[in-house]
This record gives C-alpha cells, structure tokens and sequence, in this order.
C-alpha cells in the first residue's frame, strides 16, 4: 500500500512540470525522433552544392556562353514515409548557389505569377522611371529536379531509416543531363521499449 | 496514540482508493460521452452537431489518441479536411508515442481499472489512422501527401505482422494504396497493393469486391504479365476492361461501429466477508446490417461491394487482447482482495469502505476507435463523359434491439433532380442541384428525412427475420446525387452514410 502511495504521488506530482523553452544555435543537429529534420536538409543541400560547383558544366557553360548559368528550380518530389516540407531544401540549395556567386537564379513557376501581377500593376500605378517592363525576363538555361525516396527497415522498437536524394540539372536547350547528383543518409532509430 | 497511528494506518490506503477512483471517473465519462455521440449519430443526428458535441467535451490525457480519432473522423466525413488531418496527425503522434511499455499504468491498472492506461490504438486503429488521412489527402487534391500516408500504414502492417500475420492487415488500406499508385501512375506498386488487399481478403476466405478483381486483372494486362491477368480473368469470370480515360474510385463508409459494454461480475466471497469485482468489455451482437451504394454511369449500374468490415476487425482486436486483459483483470481482483481483507483485520467499518471503493473502481475499460463506419465498400466506374447518378439502399443500417434501435430512417427520394442534360458543361464535376454547389470537392444534396416512431421501433422484429426479409425483399433505392461528368480527369468520390455530402477529388 505504500508504494500505491508512492505511485499516487508521483503520478499526481508528474503532471505538474512546466514548460521550458531553450534557444539552440540553428546549426546545431538535434535528433528527437529520427524524423527527417532541418540538419538533414542543410547537410544535404551543403553537400549537393558543393558537388554541382565543383562539376566541369559550369566552366563548360561560362566557355560557350560567356556568362554565368542560370538556372530554375523545377520540382522535388517528396517520395519518402513522411511529410517533408521540400521548399526548406529547395531554399536551402537556392541560397548556397547564389551566394556563391557562380550561378544565377530565376524565380520559380509559382513565383513569376506574382511577379507578373506586380508588373501588371507598375504598369498602371508606378512613375515611369520606376516601372518595370514586361517582355524582360531571363530565360533558364538548366532546371534543377529531383525527389528524396526513403526506405524504412522496420521491427518491434528498431527502425533503419535510408533517405537518398537524387538532384539532376538538365540543359532547357536539349534536354541534356548535365549533372547528377546523389546524396544518401542512414539512421539507426531506437525506441525505448519501456516509458514511465 | 496507539488508536490514532492505527487510524492514520488504515486511512491511507482508503484514501489513495478513494482519490485514484475520483481521478480516474474522468476516463470513463469521456469514453461514455463519446459513445453516446456515436448512438446518436445511429439516430441521424447531423455530422455537425456532433462535431460541436465533440469538440466541446474536456478530454482526459489518457484518452487524447481516441478524442482526436473520432473528432478526426466525423470531420473527415463532414468535409473538414484540413483540420481532419490535424487531429488524424495528433492522434498518430499520440499513439506513436505510447508504444512503449509504461510502467506506471501498468501499476495502475493492475491496482485499480484499465483506464489508467493511455489510449494507445488497436492495430486496426493504428493502421486505419493512415488510411483515413490518406483519404483526407486525396479529397484535399494532395496526392502526395496520401502516398506518404499508405507508405506509413505499409510500415506499421508490416511491424504488426511480425507478431501475428493476420494482426492489422486491413484490406481497405491496401486497396486504397493501390488506389494512390495508379492515380500516381505508379502501376506496378499499384499491382503490388492490390495483390496485397486479395491476399488479406483471401485468407479471410472474404468475397472480393469486384473493382479489385476488375483492378487486378487490368493492371497485369497493363504490365505485360499476361498469364497472371488470364488467371484472374479465369478465376473472376471478368475480361480485361474496355479503353478508359477515366476511371472513378468510389468508397463509402456505411453505419456506425457497434460501443463496447461493460460485463461486471461481483460475488460475496463468504470465507473474508469480502465482495469481489471483475469488470471486462463485450461487444454485444452485432446488428448491423449492410448498405450498398450505387453508381448508375452510361446506363451501367455499379454497387459499391464491402472490401472492410470494422465490425469484425473490431472485434477481433479486442478478442486479441482478451486474454490479457482478463489476466490483468484477476490480478487486480486479487490485489483488491488482499487489500479489503487486511482493513478487515483492522478496522471492520473502513474494510467495508474500502471494499465499496474497490467495487466502484472496477470498470471496463470501453475506450476504441467508435465513430468509424461499420462497412467500408468500394466501387469503380469508367464513365468518359456523361452523368454519373448515386445513389443509396433504401432501409435500415442497423436492425435492432431496442436499446440499440434502427436508425436510419425512411427517406423520400432526392428534391428537384433536374435531368442532367440541363446541366452547364463548364464543371469538371457538377451536382445537378446548382443551389446545393458548397465547393469544386463538395455536393449538398438536401433530402427529406422522416422519422420512424418509437412504437415503431419497438416493433421490430429480431435480426434473423429481418436479415432474412431484407435479403429477400427488393430494396428500394434513394438518390443522393447526380454528377455531370464531362472531364477527362480520374476522380475519388467518398460517400457516407453519416452524412448528404459527396466528397469528390479529381486527378
């Protein structure tokens, strides 16, 4: 009976824990439930990119066309056991190739829509000096598609968790393959089997 | 001193009793209230009234898996899909969460009842819950999003099966996987699912709906296998389908699943002047009785065929479970016996205190998944173009005691129907009612509805007459709605009977 007593207490005891908030650096990894997480996403669009700029297409493209390539995001499928927001790796890959200086973007499908509404409306509303022209957009040269697959090994309480990420660049001019790239990741999740 | 240490000595245990089963009455009258919802909702009380019953009851922690299952459920059916999936995904989370062997609920259920444990999901709820989101997906127009869900439900069967192969393998689920692959253009993972839901229905010695036998033989054609595909043909007594642009995959979800009940036994154990208390649940017999839907295309009737019956998965879960929850129930009988017999010793007067308290504090644990549909059937059409008419069985759902009476209730036939020729070819999907349009996904179609009288209701005759009546009598049909189709686009239609909606989702 003393120790229903114990029990009581602590059961009664465990509901009254605060909640507490702790400020991480955003480059810190933190695993919770072997999830797919933003440490994934930004290790892996790191790696992708310096892969694709460290690739004999650039210097290839900037030899024939004397500019830097531009390139559009086409889609990344998420194909994988969870919800991955894809638009945080997308970002994530956009951000590190623009800043390093060696490729130029152009706004996604999604995008130009409300660009071009903008446009429509400097058009009627905006002075003439700072209205922007229809007719100027910089047409791609690559657009960059891909999808992040998983395979899920799976018992009782132990799951092996297999991410890959397969990123192709392909020329708009030709369809050409001009980079394709891969990037794997292998967790070993395990569950506790037992909780208070 | 002696008297009052003696006194502190045998109040404590009285009180821990006393507070655990004060804490733990909160369990039960969610779970009650919850069933009373679902009898309710047997006796046509509207979709969204008892989402705002749901919504409105104060949910105890250990019931939170079971809250959001049902109130994801009833908005799921009521067309609610965003938020549908909030509380399929909490519900999942939650269930998730709780696989782990808790030792202190253990303890708690050993000395007091099972509602100290938290809800953690039967298998079918577990694997169900993926199946359910993956409809909230598609009805959302996010195919993605429900390949994720029927990845998920892919691993969580396969988990369950390891220890019995039979445990969580729902064929609705692996149906609907097909489902999402074809609509993907995924054919071969799609031929994969469906071989999947025959096998589970196969060893379940189950009839097989006719849109997966129609599916199975045409995706083998598609691939090339050609023997597989005149094997089926052969086995089925089907010919591989015309040339299709278009295909419609119709579910409904028919009934409400039977509540648990309570089976309490107490006996006077003469030898110590104790009573002793053993609770377990029952589901009582199961009166439900099938209703099909029907899909009228191109002058070709469809039916919808039952592929899931959550009456027997339902009852299979809890006979699982069975023999567990007996072994643990004795063990509590026992720990409550030793305790009233010590305070006995001591003290007859708060011996026999206790020995109430212990007799309170013995309930059934009733907690399940309880507004899921009886029935879960299935149905494909080919119509290119043209009107696609729904339409429903006539009748009662459930044929019942009167405790557990009939609900549904005679209906007149669909008002205003205009011939679907009138219709404007401009939508995709357009119910012929123009004033009932809600939105692209969503059909009103307003109905009357008339009342059995409780007279009437207590007349009823017993389950195998009216079986036996229903079965041998012409069911009349009810419209529900009509469908001008004039895309060439694939679709997914949910009907249920909980609700007049048309759920509706083109691909």
């Amino acid at each position: 009976m003393r120790l229903l007593a114990v029990i009581l207490c602590v059961v009664i005891l465990s509901a009254c824990g605060s909640t507490k908030v702790q400020r991480l650096d955003s480059s810190e990894t933190v695993d919770l439930s072997g999830a797919w997480n933003d440490s994934d996403s930004r290790m892996t669009a790191e790696t992708m990119v310096a892969d694709v700029l460290n690739r004999p297409w650039i210097n290839r493209h900037v030899s024939q066309k004397g500019k830097p390539p531009t390139v559009i995001v086409g889609s990344i499928k998420n194909l994988t056991h969870e919800h991955i927001n894809t638009n945080t790796f997308v970002s994530d890959i956009e951000r590190e190739l623009i800043n390093s200086g060696m490729v130029e973007f152009v706004a996604s499908a999604n995008q130009r829509g409300d660009i071009r509404e903008e446009r429509k409306d400097q058009d009627l509303n905006s002075t003439e000096a700072t209205r922007n022209a229809a007719g100027q957009e910089i047409g791609a040269d690559y657009m960059l598609t891909g999808q992040i697959n998983t395979i899920i090994d799976a018992n009782a309480s132990t799951q092996v968790r297999y991410y890959q990420v397969d990123l192709t660049l392909i020329s708009m001019a030709d369809n050409r393959k001009v980079w394709v790239g891969q990037e794997k990741i292998k967790k070993l999740v395990e569950n506790a089997k037992l909780r208070y | 001193m002696g008297k009052l240490s003696q006194i502190k000595t045998v109040k404590l245990p009285v009180l821990i009793i006393a507070l655990l089963s004060f804490i733990l009455s909160g369990c039960a009258a969610n779970n009650r209230n919850m069933s009373d919802v679902a009898k309710q909702l047997r006796h046509n009380l509207p979709v969204e009234t008892a989402v705002t019953k749901l919504e409105a009851m104060k949910v105890e922690s250990q019931s939170v898996a079971q809250y959001a299952l049902n109130l994801g459920y009833l908005q799921l059916v009521n067309g609610d899909y965003p938020n549908a999936l909030v509380n399929f995904e909490k519900a999942k989370q939650t269930m998730a969460s709780l696989q782990a062997i808790s030792i202190s609920e253990n303890l708690g259920s050993a000395t007091v009842n099972e509602t100290f444990r938290s809800y953690s999901g039967w298998p079918t709820d577990q694997v169900l819950v993926h199946g359910m989101m993956a409809m909230a997906y598609l009805l959302n127009n996010d195919l993605n999003g429900a390949r994720v869900e029927i990845l998920q439900a892919d691993v969580r069967m396969n988990k369950l099966a390891e220890s019995d192969k039979d445990k969580g393998q729902l064929a609705f689920v692996r149906y609907l996987a097909g489902v999402v692959y074809e609509l993907n253009g995924e054919i071969d993972s799609a031929l994969i699912s469906y071989r999947m839901a025959l096998s589970i229905l196969e060893s379940r010695t189950e009839a097989i709906p006719p849109s997966l036998q129609q599916s199975l033989i045409d995706l083998t054609a598609q691939i090339g296998l050609t023997q597989e595909s005149k094997q089926y043909q052969k086995k089925f007594r089907l010919t591989v389908s015309k040339a299709y642009s278009n295909k419609q995959f119709i579910f409904a979800f028919d009934g409400v699943v039977t509540q648990m009940q309570q089976a309490k036994s107490t006996l006077w154990w003469d030898i110590d002047d104790v009573y002793l208390s053993v609770a377990l649940p029952k589901f009582p017999r199961n009166n439900y009785v099938l209703s099909k839907s029907y899909i009228e295309a191109q002058g070709h009737e469809e039916v919808t065929y039952e592929i899931e019956n959550i009456e027997s998965r339902a009852r299979e879960d809890l006979q699982a479970r069975m023999p567990a929850i007996t072994a643990m129930a004795l063990a509590r009988a026992a720990t409550k016996y030793q305790t009233v017999k010590e305070l006995n010793k001591k003290d007859n007067v708060l011996g026999a205190f206790a020995n109430v308290l212990t007799i309170v504090s013995e309930v059934a644990d009733l907690r399940h998944w309880g507004l899921l549909p009886s029935s879960i059937q299935v149905a494909t059409t080919y119509a290119t173009t043209g009107t696609l008419k729904l339409s429903n069985s006539y009748g009662q759902q459930t044929l019942g005691t009167p405790d557990n009476v009939s609900d549904k209730h005679e209906k007149a036939p669909a008002v205003a129907a205009i011939p679907a020729s009138s219709q404007s070819e401009e939508d995709d999907i357009a119910p012929v009612q123009q004033d009932s349009v809600q939105n692209s996904n969503e059909q009103l179609i307003s109905r009357k509805l008339n009342t059995k009288s409780k007279a009437a209701r207590k007349r009823a005759p017993s389950e195998a007459v009216l079986k036996e009546r229903q079965s041998a009598e012409k069911i009349p049909k009810e419209d529900i709605a009509y469908l001008n189709y004039t895309s060439n686009k694939n679709a997914v239609i949910l009907l249920s009977s909980l609700t007049n909606k048309v759920h509706i989702a083109n691909f």
